[in-house]
């Protein structure tokens, strides 16, 4: 670019308040201008109709967090050694309904006894009408909290070098949010630490903000946070947390006996059905210790449209070069005006019909993915915040995957120094239920993120008129035939899902 | 509709936002466009390609002012189509005789590496300007206005205001030679 084009540009770029505004001057001689450029302004609607009728992005997971008691306590409790005190009706309302929950004239809450299936389920999720519209924002440090938390996690869950490895950060930052409300003393401020949130308060507010922003359901894509709670019917529990777990996380309430086989296949069957059974391997692993004192279970639904589609007919075999050698795999192509940088990558982003993207970072050469999870700005591109940009003809090469992974979070979790909840004789979760010993025995999660190009060529023309005006001269190959990593962001910014891929193949 | 309220639609990924932002702003888009490309079909093509870059941009962007946000979207759409369309660059707007004029503030051979640091340079220039001499400067740099409509906007003579804008690009080229990017 010429010194004067430069400086053509950086004039463009200057503070606002330097910039006559001349918007409303023009607009009382809009009708000579209009008379002067014959106007055709290429409709909206045609443009915007790409929201396609394939997914082409589809993640899942499941995290799953078993709090129990020590084992010595089992045998003396289990069995016969339940609580029940009638029909009385409780005075639980909204999420949480009626049906199977009966107050001990206390505090507590147990559970009445499931005569038959049905009765697993003690109260549904009631997700309010409004969140499709987007009935809040989340406020700059509710928005700062979710990226810190980010950027403090990634580099330690995703530490596995050598696999495909993928993880939730909002996902995880759900399920310990919903543990901060069962935990007190040390065990609650280690977590609400993590979270970086002084208050539970805080904490509540910025988790039903993220769920109510984040979710979206409009029948092509979604993004559906769904959470459910399983209780032991042989323990008696603190009604006003139970209360308050299912009103302010949307969680659905089950209760049943977790030495029963059927209560189980409950659990695997509600993650199933809220990750479309597409996690069906990692699900049927799960299993209920008898000690179980309640599950935490959550689950993130997630489709999408390419709102700029590949084009089938493009795609080839070609080679993805792994830690461990090189393999075939089919790689799409399109076409972009311009990519971000940093200091030790560049990165493609790639926006979808329901608002969310993908972003993409490739290491420069003999950069790893692992350091590029400690780098700020690396870290600052995965989640959305705007880089260096450079305006080529960007020749895009990404292949096509279907990924899983399942891991234990425990270690990550002590590494980021929530311990004390995992150690019986240290973890404290009064607020629960009046019992000692009881611990967060192990957190899990399964993920899978699969990527195509399906159902987008049919629109691609139009998409690719829209873009036609600008031709850079520059090239640019953007290939992602060695390890990378991706994370999907909300169009709030808040990180869905992030992952490194090792082997696409 | 105001601003904030077309901004929260873009947001709600609501698309009457692009017809809200068509109707307010479309003329104000247009004149930026075809005072830089004069071409009205190119103009026209830079106007469109505006909305969705737009709507890409928001979110994560949150404009301050929706009118120069679309704006500038415009101006550098249309200044890279410029850029790569041989067939104007003979028969293009303002901005080839823009262009030309920038010339003289900038060294020959001289390269300016950052983009960053000279629109920070130009920030603190301008902001140096008497707020007539800049308002000058800005109708032609920013939006390539012709000399006689910023004539008649600013109720100056085309004479001064071809003198005013000599000065100024003599003083920015002094002012870039002392920051050390004219060496």
């Amino acid at each position: 670019m010429k010194n004067n084009e430069m400086l053509l540009y950086a004039i463009g770029e200057v503070d606002e308040e330097l910039v006559p505004d001349i918007s409303e001057d023009v607009r009382t001689t809009e009708k000579d201008r209009n008379e002067k450029t014959d106007s055709k302004p290429v409709s909206s609607k045609k443009i915007f109709r790409v929201a396609a009728l394939f997914a082409s992005v589809a993640a899942v997971i499941a995290i799953v967090f078993f709090v129990t008691r020590q084992a010595n306590e089992i045998h003396m409790n289990s069995g016969n050694d339940r609580t029940y005190t009638g029909n009385h009706p409780t005075n639980m309302k909204d999420n949480v309904s009626e049906n199977g929950f009966v107050q001990d004239g206390k505090e507590g809450v147990v559970l009445k006894e499931a005569d038959t299936d049905t009765q697993f389920l003690l109260a549904t999720a009631t997700y309010p009408d409004t969140v499709q519209y987007n009935a809040g924002r989340l406020s700059n440090s509710e928005l700062e909290s979710t990226y810190t938390f980010f950027e403090k996690t990634a580099a330690t869950v995703l530490a596995d070098a050598d696999k495909n490895v993928i993880y939730s950060p909002i996902s995880l930052y759900m399920s310990l949010a919903m543990s901060a409300e069962i935990t007190e003393g040390n065990s609650q401020r280690q977590i609400t630490a993590l979270l970086g949130l002084e208050d539970l308060e805080t904490i509540r507010q910025t988790a039903k903000n993220i769920w109510e922003l984040s979710y979206m359901d409009n029948g092509k894509s979604k993004v559906i946070p769904s959470a459910s709670l399983w209780l032991n019917v042989a323990e008696t529990y603190k009604k006003s947390v139970i209360e308050l777990l299912a009103k302010n996380y949307y969680a659905s309430v089950f209760g049943g006996d977790p030495a029963s086989g059927e209560y189980v296949e409950r659990l695997r069957k509600w993650l199933n059905d809220h990750t479309d059974g597409l996690l069906k391997d990692y699900v049927s692993k799960i299993k209920m210790s008898p000690a179980m004192i309640i599950t935490l279970a959550s689950t993130l639904n997630f489709s999408g449209a390419w709102r700029e589609k590949f084009n089938e007919s493009k795609t080839n075999e070609d080679v993805f070069h792994t830690p461990d050698g090189d393999v075939k795999c089919d790689f799409m192509h399109t076409e972009k005006t311009s990519y971000n940088f940093g200091k030790k990558f560049s990165s493609v982003s790639f926006m979808m019909d329901n608002g969310c993207k993908m972003i993409t970072i490739l290491p420069d050469e003999g950069v790893t993915c692992e350091e590029l999870l400690r780098d700020s700005e690396a870290l600052a591109c995965l989640s959305g915040k705007t880089l260096y940009y450079d305006i080529k003809r960007t020749h895009i090469s990404i292949p096509k995957f279907d990924i899983s992974s399942s891991m234990e979070l425990e270690g990550a979790l002590k590494a980021l120094g929530v311990t004390d909840a995992f150690d019986p004789s240290l973890a404290d979760f009064s607020p629960l239920i009046e019992k000692d010993n009881v611990y967060l025995q192990s957190a899990k999660q399964g993920v899978r993120v699969m990527i195509d190009e399906e159902g987008c060529r049919a629109v691609a023309i139009q998409t690719i008129d829209a873009w036609g005006a600008i031709e850079p001269d520059e090239d640019f190959y953007y290939t992602l035939d060695r390890p990378f990593l991706f994370s999907i962001v909300s169009s709030t910014n808040v990180p869905l899902f992030t992952g490194i891929v090792n082997n696409p193949a | 509709m105001n601003d904030k309220d077309i901004v929260e639609m873009y947001w709600e990924r609501d698309e009457t936002a692009i017809k809200m932002s068509q109707e307010k702003y479309g003329s104000y888009c247009r004149s930026i466009a075809v005072n830089i490309l004069s071409s009205p079909e190119d103009s026209e093509e830079c106007v469109n390609d505006t909305w969705l870059r737009a709507w890409n941009a928001i979110p994560p962007q949150k404009p301050g002012k929706l009118s120069l946000f679309l704006g500038k979207i415009t101006r550098n759409l249309a200044i890279d189509r410029f850029r790569q369309n041989k067939s104007l660059k003979n028969n293009g707007g303002e901005i080839a005789l823009c262009l030309e004029e920038l010339e003289e503030c900038v060294s020959k051979g001289s390269f300016i590496e950052e983009g960053v640091v000279l629109k920070d340079l130009i920030n603190r220039f301008l902001r140096e300007l008497p707020e007539k001499n800049r308002r000058i400067f800005m109708y032609r740099y920013w939006y390539m206005m012709p000399v006689g409509e910023i004539s008649e906007k600013t109720a100056a003579s085309v004479g001064t205001v071809k003198m005013t804008l000599k000065r100024i690009r003599d003083k920015l080229k002094k002012y870039l030679e002392k920051e050390g990017v004219n060496i």
